[in-house]
């Protein structure tokens, strides 16, 4: 059975098909790349299946069930983590309390426990420190764990964001172009974080115009253009598809 | 003085400026002054209800003077017209003050900027004007005379300052959790917050909830004060008034809060020996203070003192704002 399916998801924004009949699965512990032109919907894809927008028709299923029309605090907590294409980080608070926004799902305490500052509380809160500086240690951030994020690289920025997604103990984690605006180094650490990632046996819909990393990463890639699927397969597949080609290159003939 | 300053860390400053405020009585202050002192008390529970509002969640408000009528009219009423003990009005104002916060809150919670202002505005002057016209009730414009007080002079200064002391420590908790943690994600990005898991709609009424519990209980001393209650004393001067205190105290910090309202409180009763010229002498130096608080806020002061170096990644911040 497969982790994440969708079924003939369309989006429609007034008089414009952002998404259009869109099916797409990813199973567990596969990564699939999701790729097309700018423009061509992905993002809108993105927020469909993270609850952001609700789809105009169609069904989107996790682990079965379907959560189209859920909020997106309930698919989150369903365990399905996301980061954004134009980073959305807590700038004014350090790099540990943006992770640590993280486990705010797997918080049991409540107010009363804050208020009186109880056993469960400081219980928890260790956990949660440790379990925080675990996934620091994971994505090198250890190092940057006090600094506050708007001092932080853009490159390093979006690590944060993966950091913190991966505090909500995701079962299917969603990469919307973690590599965008990346320089060469930059991107070269984030395959290998990637490449670690996936030896974890996380699921990961990876959303990237960075063709090598797709390559590299994915079991199998959907693409879109103008809100359609035009193909799936393996990226050796999907490379040769002519439609493929056609999308991001164009047939040539007109401006030749 | 290396010593001092050790136990003042452990303390905290919040904690410090409080205890503090313990040993006044012991000095003695002319009973005016120290009336103002007790004001400036009152008025710190409604920035703390503003720090957690505002500065914690991000949500601006001009509406707090009517969260503290509803406190200051429901303890009066209850003791006045329904002869319950002022202890049991104590407890049941916050509660009331509480609910009434929750509906402020259903029609706020979707509000952003200048809207949630002018919607916070509105149920203030709504509360005014319905204590203004139900005369029978609330004494109209003629105000509720004699409420009787919990206790008087000392007592109740150590008794209001027990409870600010409780709300300061409740308000530097509720930062550091989770919680607190959620009211600021909320503050900072909605959608993000929303995407890892909080309930931005829940977390938004239990801060508009918990701060009109503390404005209540802001009320409450009011009434305890005050021995009479008008509903001129609950207008947007004193909303802006708090608004004033909270942005001068740094926002979201809570010895900045405590700080600026007693300061706040006590300036023009300083300014008095100027008689006329006061309120334009008190607006200036508002004025001036607003515009080096950037310098002054208690927060950037301590910034400035933990930093040692620039930002090591200062420069390449400026370069982000890019969308890729």
């Amino acid at each position: 059975m497969s982790l994440l399916t969708t079924t003939q998801v369309t989006k429609r924004f007034g008089g414009i098909v952002a998404v259009n009949q869109v099916d797409l699965n990813v199973g567990p512990g596969e990564i699939c790349g999701l790729i097309g032109p700018n423009g061509s919907g992905k993002t809108t894809l993105v927020n469909v299946i993270t609850g952001i927008y609700e789809p105009t028709a169609g069904e989107v299923a996790f682990e079965g069930r379907p959560i189209h029309g859920r909020t997106p605090h309930e698919i989150c907590a369903l365990g399905i983590g996301r980061t954004f294409q134009n980073i959305r980080l807590l700038l004014t608070l350090s790099v540990f309390e943006n992770v640590r926004l993280g486990a705010h799902i797997h918080t049991r305490s409540r107010l009363w426990d804050v208020l009186l500052h109880t056993g469960r509380l400081r219980r928890e809160e260790k956990e949660v420190a440790d379990r925080i500086n675990e996934v620091l240690d994971f994505t090198g951030l250890r190092p940057y764990r006090d600094e506050l994020t708007r001092n932080l690289p853009y490159g390093r920025r979006k690590v944060v964001e993966i950091a913190r997604a991966l505090m909500t103990r995701p079962k299917l984690l969603i990469l919307d172009e973690p590599a965008a605006g990346l320089n060469s180094s930059e991107k070269g650490s984030l395959m290998t974080l990637l490449g670690r990632l996936r030896d974890t046996g996380i699921s990961i819909l990876l959303i990237e115009h960075e063709m090598a990393m797709v390559e590299a990463l994915s079991n199998r890639v959907f693409v879109l253009n103008y809100g359609k699927k035009i193909s799936q397969g393996s990226f050796a597949e999907i490379q040769r598809d002519a439609v493929v080609v056609e999308a991001y290159l164009g047939t040539g003939g007109s401006h030749a | 003085m290396q010593r001092w300053l050790v136990y003042l860390k452990r303390i905290g400053l919040a904690r410090g400026i409080l205890l503090l405020l313990a040993l006044i009585p012991l000095v003695g202050l002319p009973s005016y002054q120290f009336y103002i002192l007790e004001r400036g008390l009152q008025n710190v529970l409604v920035v703390l209800s503003l720090v957690i509002l505002l500065g914690y969640t991000g949500q601006l408000s001009l509406g707090q003077a009517g969260l503290v009528a509803v406190g200051a009219y429901t303890y009066g009423i209850l003791c006045v017209n329904y002869g319950l003990s002022p202890w049991l009005s104590l407890l049941l104002a916050p509660l009331a003050s509480g609910i009434v916060g929750l509906l402020l809150g259903f029609p706020s919670f979707k509000l952003k900027g200048p809207f949630l202002v002018v919607n916070t505005l509105a149920f203030s002057e709504i509360v005014r004007i319905l204590i203004l016209n139900n005369e029978n009730v609330t004494g109209g414009p003629f105000g509720l005379n004699g409420i009787p007080t919990i206790a008087s002079g000392l007592p109740l200064y150590y008794f209001m300052l027990l409870v600010v002391f409780l709300a300061a420590v409740a308000t530097q908790r509720l930062s550091r959790s989770h919680i607190g943690l959620a009211l600021k994600a909320i503050r900072e990005d909605e959608v993000a917050a929303e995407a890892m898991g909080v309930h931005v709609r829940n977390y938004k009424l239990l801060a508009f909830v918990i701060s009109s519990v503390l404005a209540g209980v802001s009320g409450v001393f009011f009434a305890n004060l005050a021995g009479y209650l008008n509903p001129d004393s609950f207008t947007i001067n004193e909303s802006s008034t708090y608004l004033l205190m909270v942005v001068l105290g740094g926002m979201d910090n809570v010895a900045g809060g405590i700080l600026s309202s007693l300061a706040v409180t006590s300036l023009p009763e300083a300014l008095r020996f100027m008689a006329r010229s006061r309120m334009v002498v008190y607006s200036l130096i508002l004025l001036l203070v607003l515009r080096y608080s950037n310098v002054l806020t208690l927060a950037n002061l301590k910034r400035s003192m933990r930093r040692r170096s620039p930002a090591p990644f200062a420069s390449t911040a400026e370069q982000d704002q890019v969308n890729p």
